[in-house]
């Protein structure tokens, strides 16, 4: 028979190309060992880090590597591990027992939805886990073994839990889903809290947490450094608005304690949300301090464990005592906030030594803190908007038009939804909503939350931002939308990527900038440029013009 | 080329679903089943995007428009694509399978020795085409890797590697 070229009829056969199968070949997912793809995982940690924190198997080693070299016991290490963390959070062993598989959240990971991966459906990567529980914890598993889901822990089952574990946000986006309200970020919390126990844990998370533990910030800023850094900022303030301002550090007998992310000090666009916080404090004349001991709001332990969370948060109240403020306002994070919203309180609580938290200003009760001390700013300023103490020029903004990205962790771990829609809409007059199903208790994540957000990951991120980017281009071609304003120092870092890939031509902004860029201050010189030392529009113009007169 | 042209746009739609159920196949088919069926573009931007584009693309294909009226509908496709776990020959190959698709969509016809005789040269210089819109694909893809490599060394020079 003659050989045939492509592009001849007869290189085809008719009765082949009706029967496309296009199903692969049907595998168990529980043998399909990971598969490490470049762009897909995170560095792991440098062993002096782990020396610094004293946790286990400090080594050089790759997720490339065959060997992962792993301690010898390493079995019995997870084992143990896991039947400590059973019988410590009830939640997790109801979260193990109850899923029933109806599928409701599988739909709904960003990671699924931008990459396709079956093991990113939030259900299946549960059942990572959970497959290990159901063989050897649970009498039936132990009997029936892989007929009933469970299955051995091998080396590729861990490795599995690794590649992941480390491609979950923690966002809880699919716990809303839930109808039994399985708590799937808790899920990945344990898995990365037995991983640790293996010493296998990312450079980009525990580095962080290391300068916290040394320093107490994740970019392990020195005392002076954090001085220099807000002395800059106020430079950059007096250029705009000829308003000096002296921050206050370490003041003892402030009335407040003001704690934020320390991604506020370091890349923009976090720094202008910072030089936001700081024109409002100035203009209504806050009686509070920064600290350069409690100088990280976020707390990285979040993605360790428990024992690491707690010691990084303890330093807030520690702190807030040693000073003797009334309270305690924390500043625009993500994260920061389900550790001081829903943890503080009960691991390093009470804070009887705190007030409630009452607004010097407007005499407001904040009744929502009684217990843990401590407010967001938006709850500050929304209630500052309200009372009208604010001077607020909202045309100042006129030149941006502006949608809201709700942070993962303060839309559903904390349900702040409306205070900062109030305050945008109170200092722009262009605002416009995404649709409804990637915004509030829907929101979706930027992809880099929990500890994703760094670069060797790139493809992973923007896989996981796509949804949110798909929503910014939508109101971009729609109603010319070029801001992006959110209340996360992760998403202003990890957005940026996310916008410029997916909808170029927006920028990312902190509420805080919008406030700061709109407010009229008391004695302020006439404003030509933003906090970003860019002209107004307009400005050039007018400057030129009086120029000539 | 008349009789090609109008038996293709007769059966447009049906190629463009062919075309795109192919593509889809490159997934799991679990993940196949949730881009092919969920409708809403905000619960499933990959798979409608795939379909908004697939259909300009095979529209324009039949319509005979040049090269440039392919840039944007591909740029939309392979934007996904070359961020997902593919390989470049994968992620840019899906252009290709559009030929199986327009060979399906034709199988009936050509199977008549008279009527496949008529279709050759049409079918050719449709080939041709797909194959020049491959080469644009790969372009498309490569930039949209320089793209990702750029963003990645800008988050670097930035300082973002250090969270806060």
């Amino acid at each position: 028979m003659a050989e045939h070229k492509p592009d001849q009829m007869e290189f085809y056969k008719q009765e082949e190309l009706q029967q496309i199968d296009l199903n692969p070949p049907k595998e168990g997912w529980q043998d399909q060992p990971a598969d490490f793809r470049p762009g897909s995982w995170i560095y792991p940690t440098k062993p002096k880090h782990l020396e610094s924190l004293g946790m286990p198997n400090p080594r050089e080693w790759s997720p490339a590597d065959e060997d992962w070299q792993l301690p010898e016991n390493w079995q019995e290490i997870i084992h143990k591990k896991f039947k400590e963390l059973l019988g410590k959070y009830r939640s997790f062993r109801i979260f193990m027992d109850t899923c029933v598989r109806c599928g409701a959240c599988a739909d709904k990971c960003h990671f699924f939805i931008g990459g396709g991966d079956p093991k990113n459906m939030p259900v299946l990567r549960a059942e990572l886990v959970r497959s290990i529980y159901r063989n050897d914890f649970t009498t039936v598993g132990k009997i029936l073994g892989r007929a009933c889901g469970g299955r051995k822990l091998t080396m590729d089952v861990i490795k599995e839990w690794f590649y992941y574990f480390y491609q979950c946000t923690e966002c809880r986006r699919c716990s809303v889903f839930c109808p039994y309200g399985i708590d799937t970020a808790e899920i990945t919390m344990m898995a990365r809290e037995m991983l640790h126990e293996l010493g296998l844990g990312v450079n980009w998370i525990m580095e962080p947490v290391a300068n916290c533990h040394r320093t107490g910030n994740h970019l392990g800023i020195q005392p002076h450094g954090l001085k220099d850094t807000l002395e800059f900022f106020c430079e950059d303030i007096e250029d705009v608005t000829g308003i000096h301002i002296d921050p206050p550090i370490n003041k003892k007998g402030a009335e407040v304690l003001f704690v934020t992310p320390s991604g506020d000090f370091l890349a923009d666009p976090g720094t202008f949300t910072c030089m936001g916080y700081m024109m409002l404090f100035e203009e209504i004349g806050l009686d509070y301090t920064w600290s350069t001991y409690a100088s990280e709001g976020g707390n990285f332990g979040l993605f360790t464990s428990a024992d690491v969370m707690k010691k990084l948060n303890a330093k807030i109240y520690a702190e807030a005592k040693r000073l003797g403020v009334k309270y305690i306002i924390g500043g625009e994070c993500g994260h920061m906030w389900r550790v001081l919203n829903q943890y503080m309180d009960t691991m390093n609580g009470p804070a009887d030594f705190l007030d409630v938290p009452k607004s010097p200003i407007t005499g407001t009760v904040f009744e929502n803190s009684r217990s843990t001390k401590m407010i967001h700013i938006t709850e500050f300023t929304a209630d500052l908007i309200k009372h009208g103490k604010l001077k607020l020029d909202p045309k100042m903004n006129d030149h941006v038009r502006v949608t809201f990205h709700d942070s993962c962790n303060p839309a559903r771990a904390m349900g702040l939804l409306e205070e900062p829609r109030y305050i945008i809409n109170s200092v722009c007059n262009n605002f416009h909503e995404m649709p409804e199903n990637t915004i509030r208790e829907q929101t979706f994540c930027c992809g880099g939350g929990a500890g994703l957000g760094t670069d060797e990951n790139m493809e992973m991120r923007l896989r996981g931002g796509m949804p949110r980017g798909t929503a910014v281009r939508h109101v971009q071609e729609k109603y010319d939308v070029n801001q992006l304003a959110c209340v996360c120092a992760i998403d202003r870092a990890t957005l940026v990527t996310v916008c410029d890939y997916w909808a170029p031509g927006v920028q990312v902004t902190g509420v805080h900038e919008l406030v700061a860029n709109a407010m009229v201050m008391k004695g302020q010189k006439e404003r030509t440029m933003n906090l970003r030392l860019e002209p107004l529009p307009g400005a050039e113009e007018k400057e030129a013009n009086d120029g000539e007169s | 080329m008349q009789v090609l042209a109008d038996l293709l746009r007769k059966n447009e739609a049906a190629l463009a679903d062919r075309w795109l159920e192919l593509i889809l196949a490159s997934y799991n088919p679990d993940t196949a089943g949730f881009f092919k069926q969920q409708k809403n573009r905000f619960a499933n931007p990959v798979g409608q995007t795939f379909a908004e584009q697939t259909r300009v693309v095979t529209e324009r294909l039949l319509a005979g428009e040049g090269i440039e009226a392919f840039q944007d509908p591909l740029h939309e496709i392979v934007r996904i694509r070359a961020i997902q776990e593919f390989t470049a020959a994968e992620a840019v190959g899906f252009v290709f399978l559009l030929k199986d698709a327009v060979r399906e969509t034709l199988a009936d016809s050509l199977r008549d020795e008279q009527a496949a005789r008529e279709l050759q040269a049409g079918l050719h210089e449709l080939e041709r085409r797909i194959d020049r819109i491959a080469l644009l694909t790969f372009d498309i893809f490569v930039s949209c890797r320089e793209r990702v490599y750029s963003l990645r060394l800008r988050e670097i020079r930035a300082g973002y590697v250090q969270p806060g």
